[in-house]
């Protein structure tokens, strides 16, 4: 079977139909066929008004549902995948991109430019392109993989949840920072059995994932460099975090740094021992038997971790990656513009043409 | 391109960490990486996963990157696992590839020539535990494996050492102590690892000469596991430059030699 063909139907299953994003497919495809009557403007306002659990899931699978359009795009864009899909996916993906509570979720709620582009992109009216490499494909390869390990985790997710000013059970980015102020129950966290952490014990192991993550993608988009508008939609893919809300992420990033750096101050050492009392989390958990001696940072290590995160986070908050798309995008509407009122011309010129004269 | 890009094994499976990237051509062969304590089935082998596959020999391969429980668990019991999944891979691979091997990439039936394992650290102690087992069973296809070792910990490890290369761990001077049933059988001496070395020498003198190592690549800067005698039955260590316990296993565009040590027994 042809390559692109493969390709996107390999990206439809594993992003689509096996993921999360089924289900607001599914929700979208029966108020489509006129199963359901379900408001969703009211499912998919802003976060200001409180939000339910239930509902919490149903808006992520419209985030899922709206990342896997995203990824298309970014597939489109390099060759990865063809423009020319399917009729059936075309006429349902432009439906749901443009149920008008969907595209204002997208575009005004949470503004994010791929799903949108992927849109005009189905009817013809934006298509952006990179040039065709195997180097821009194996990149995309990499970029699916980080793509993977973030969507996958769901430490790093609650995280993030926290980043952006969500709430657990009564836990919140708070509780993160508490903890990792102190080194003992920092190292105890990460040494425990996934499956056996409390709540912030998880968002403490998905803070240090998710430093792998900023690390890894910003590593990512410099290797992009050869190819600025992918690079810029792959940056796009995670705006949300980087560009949209990243006040709230350098916030709390820069809480979880200031730890460290408090741990590698003079008055860190010998804490080990102590119970922490400004860490009142983890009360009636056992204490592991690691760390019988004084803690003595390294605080050449911990200067460097910090200095490097925050580099790292500084390139990917700079929003300088996001310019390229925007400017092709700019560009490229206003060509499909020129070229749709070129075409409006030319069939006037024809009609005229085919007019006949008035006599006399 | 080569390869599919990577995904889980077992997508409906949310406790299986095994993560594949599968070949796009029918393969005859396979690589399975196995990681080491508080190791990531991927991120172990970092830059593997983008940096073997453009290799020429790589084509005909699958790539399985094992995950198991490294926290938890113990090395008998994992090694266990391990020899039911490479017993799945000789028998009915096309079962193994079933739920996330994109049906339009067309196989029909296929199976593997040989399977290489690569271990690091304590995936190694697994990878051969697993052969051991195999052989204690009778299976037939562990003479189809080969054996590839990045800092094997044959002769134990020490974990306070391996945590002070890793992650937040390595913010602190002082050595972490932790007890856990893996940490306490891979001490460095302890019964089970001089179990497993006479095991594996009594089987390797019996035939089973699938136990020894094709090649065994070594850190430069070594502080967990004892670079002196790895194991009398394995091959030269070969050590490369500038590289930690945990960083032998992960190349570099600058610097490639894990990928070519492990190109060079596919």
């Amino acid at each position: 079977m042809d390559y692109q063909k493969v390709n996107f139907i390999d990206l439809r299953r594993q992003y689509l139909k096996n993921g999360r994003a089924a289900y607001a497919a599914t929700m979208l495809k029966d108020l489509r066929v006129g199963r359901s009557t379900r408001d969703l403007a009211y499912l998919l306002r802003h976060h200001d008004e409180a939000i339910t659990d239930e509902e919490t899931y149903e808006r992520d699978s419209f985030d899922f549902l709206l990342a896997f359009y995203s990824l298309l795009e970014i597939a489109c864009m390099i060759g990865y995948v063809s423009s020319d899909f399917p009729e059936k996916f075309r006429e349902e993906s432009s439906w749901n991109l443009s149920n008008a509570a969907v595209r204002r979720y997208y575009e005004k709620t949470y503004p994010v430019r791929l799903p949108r582009h992927f849109r005009l992109r189905l009817n013809g009216k934006l298509l952006l392109y990179e040039r065709d490499s195997e180097t821009a494909h194996q990149l995309f390869l990499q970029f699916l993989s980080i793509v993977n390990y973030v969507r996958e985790d769901t430490e790093i997710e609650l995280f993030q949840w926290f980043l952006d000013s969500g709430w657990t059970g009564p836990f919140n980015i708070g509780d993160t920072v508490k903890l990792l102020k102190s080194p003992e129950k920092t190292f105890a966290a990460l040494l425990k059995d996934p499956k056996e952490r409390t709540v912030v014990e998880k968002s403490v192991s998905g803070a240090e994932k998710f430093f792998v993550f900023c690390s890894e993608f910003d590593e990512l988009l410099s290797d992009a460099d050869d190819f600025p508008l992918f690079q810029s939609a792959m940056w796009n893919y995670y705006s949300y975090w980087f560009g949209l809300i990243a006040d709230d992420v350098a916030f709390g990033i820069n809480q979880v740094l200031r730890s460290f750096l408090r741990w590698s101050s003079k008055g860190a050492k010998g804490k080990l021992d102590r119970t922490s009392d400004d860490v009142t989390l983890d009360e009636g958990e056992a204490r592991t038997g690691l760390m019988k001696q004084d803690f003595k940072p390294d605080r050449i290590t911990i200067r460097k971790y910090v200095d490097s995160s925050r580099k790292d986070l500084a390139q990917l908050m700079s929003r300088r990656y996001g310019i390229a798309l925007l400017k092709a995008a700019s560009k490229g509407t206003k060509e499909t513009e020129e070229q749709n009122q070129e075409k409006i011309r030319n069939r006037r010129r024809k009609t005229l043409r085919r007019r006949p004269r008035s006599s006399g | 391109m080569s390869h599919f890009p990577e995904r889980r094994l077992k997508p409906f499976d949310k406790g299986d960490k095994t993560r594949v990237i599968w070949a796009r051509r029918v393969p005859t062969y396979a690589l399975v990486f196995v990681h080491g304590y508080r190791g990531h089935a991927i991120k172990t082998w970092s830059k593997f996963d983008q940096m073997l596959p453009a290799r020429n020999k790589a084509q005909d391969y699958d790539l399985f990157f094992y995950g198991y429980n490294c926290t938890s668990s113990n090395t008998t019991a994992e090694s266990t696992f391990l020899c039911d999944f490479l017993n799945d891979l000789f028998n009915s691979p096309s079962r193994v590839a079933s739920d996330s091997l994109p049906r339009e990439a067309g196989r029909g039936s296929f199976s593997y020539q040989h399977v290489v394992l690569v271990g690091h650290s304590i995936g190694a102690i697994i990878c051969r535990r697993a052969l051991l087992f195999a052989r204690d069973l009778k299976y037939g296809w562990m003479p189809s494996t080969r054996l590839v070792f990045f800092a094997p910990a044959n002769n134990g490890a020490t974990i306070s050492e391996l945590l002070k290369e890793m992650s937040w761990f390595r913010f602190s001077k002082t050595l972490i102590n932790y007890n856990s049933p893996l940490i306490n059988e891979v001490a460095k001496g302890s019964s089970f690892i001089i179990q497993l070395n006479q095991d594996v020498i009594n089987a390797f003198n019996q035939g089973a000469v699938y136990l020894k190592a094709k090649r065994v690549v070594i850190a430069q800067k070594e502080k967990v596991v004892d670079n002196n005698k790895i194991c009398v039955i394995d091959p030269n260590a070969l050590p490369v430059r500038g590289t930690t316990h945990t960083t032998v296993c992960k190349p570099r565009r600058s610097s490639p030699e894990a990928v070519d040590h492990v190109e060079s027994e596919m």
